[in-house]
């Protein structure tokens, strides 16, 4: 080719500029996280142990957190996190939302925000068609939320019971989904068609799935960022970056066959 | 070229006040927003407080670690010092030495030469060439260890004398 049309990258822009943080396997800040499952599939725990344990990293990588959980003051498992919270609201409002939002564009300092919400998708509901509720609003602008020196002050962690309550434009924004428990056949035929670039295809994407869930409370973290699926946090089932490597020893090997086929 | 455009220099245009939505909040969320704000100011505050005890314990920390330097450096010198006062004192030891060694020679050449002198004028004093002989030859046998020690010259030469007492006497 005469021209040289290579795609460079921009001067001066770094991940620090744009507020990224990485902790490969986990999601790079800042991001968007789905965490689905039925309940008693361990969801709350997760996102318990993604905001506070130290071991994940993000309890120290968030300086304040926000939970918004319809059950936040009378479910037993999520009172002890109380106080590992600044904020904590039981009842979710688009206002409140806008309320936060404006707090976090305000704070001139470099100050990281999580924003856990939990069990709000019935009151928030999510608009599939016409003008765009404030949630999903969020969810597609949340990586430029920051101040005048730094964007990506604001991760999300959207805890739902169902994939189906998720609109188009929130999948297409999520940056990892947690899918824990076992799903009915309806709602995994859902996740197949929307997450098949996770092996390739709805059946591969299926079989994924049903490679991760050997035994109770395992889950199936599914990274955008990174491209990868793994068993919990432990077993890496499947990267876009072994596809690649294995498409590129494919073409090799035929390569290989037609230049031999050739000699002959 | 006709002007095709309306003149709307005197055209008044209204700014309208930008109607800002007012956001309604329950009882409820203002009060959790409240507490929020509250965590928020004694977390702030706990952390400048943290950083300022960081910074206290970092100065301190140069300081001893300072305080470390200059004792190291005033061991180093005072070490330095003391090598060169030893040093001092050893060429002072060697100049003692050299001068005690200056003066006994000096004291051992003044011998030699008034036992030189006595030994002419013994010789002078000789009236026979047999004393002579006998007189030089008993003289040059004292040994120059002798000759240097005034106590064992001095009887050295006093046995001589009492040999030929009566010739050296005159």
């Amino acid at each position: 080719m005469n021209q040289d049309l290579k795609i460079l990258p921009l001067k001066n822009f770094t991940k620090e500029t744009a507020g990224e943080v990485e902790f490969h396997p986990l999601p790079t800040i800042p991001f968007n996280i789905f965490i689905i499952g039925r309940v008693k599939a361990g969801k709350s725990l997760l996102w318990m142990n993604l905001a506070l344990n130290e071991k994940f990293k993000y309890r120290d990588a968030f300086q304040v957190k926000i939970l918004i959980s319809s059950t936040a003051f009378n479910d037993k498992i999520v009172e002890p996190v109380l106080d590992n919270f600044d904020f904590v609201f039981s009842d979710y409002s688009e206002d409140l939302l806008e309320e936060i939002v404006d707090m976090i564009e305000q704070d001139e300092t470099d100050n990281k925000y999580l924003l856990v919400l939990e069990d709000i998708i019935g009151n928030v509901n999510f608009k599939r068609t016409g003008k765009i509720d404030k949630l999903t609003s969020l969810i597609t602008r949340y990586r430029h939320i920051g101040n005048e020196t730094v964007e990506g002050k604001l991760s999300l962690i959207i805890v739902s019971q169902e994939f189906k309550y998720l609109n188009v434009i929130a999948r297409q924004n999520a940056s990892a989904y947690f899918l824990m428990g076992m799903s009915p056949q309806s709602e995994l035929k859902k996740m197949g068609d929307a997450l098949s670039v996770f092996g390739g295809s709805d059946k591969k994407f299926i079989e994924l799935y049903k490679k991760a869930k050997r035994k109770p409370f395992d889950f199936l973290y599914l990274s955008i960022d990174h491209l990868e699926a793994w068993q919990n946090f432990d077993n890496l089932l499947w990267s876009q970056s072994d596809e690649y490597k294995n498409y590129n020893n494919e073409n090799e090997l035929i390569e290989d066959k037609e230049k031999i086929e050739e000699d002959e | 070229m006709k002007d095709i455009f309306e003149n709307n220099e005197n055209v008044e245009i209204e700014v309208l006040p930008v109607k800002k939505k007012k956001r309604k909040l329950t009882e409820k969320q203002l009060e959790n927003l409240r507490i929020g704000r509250e965590k928020m100011k004694a977390k702030r505050e706990r952390l400048k407080h943290e950083k300022e005890e960081r910074e206290k314990l970092k100065n301190e920390k140069v300081a001893v670690k300072e305080n470390v330097k200059i004792k190291k450096v005033v061991k180093r010198e005072r070490k330095t010092n003391k090598k060169a006062q030893e040093e001092a004192l050893r060429h002072r030891e060697s100049l003692l030495k050299k001068k005690e060694t200056e003066t006994v020679l000096k004291t051992q050449a003044d011998r030699l030469s008034q036992f030189d002198d006595l030994r002419s004028k013994w010789l002078q004093k000789t009236t026979t060439i047999e004393e002579y002989d006998t007189v030089e030859k008993e003289l040059d046998n004292i040994p120059e260890e002798v000759i240097v020690d005034e106590a064992s010259l001095e009887t050295t030469l006093l046995d001589i004398m009492t040999k030929y007492k009566g010739n050296l006497e005159q």
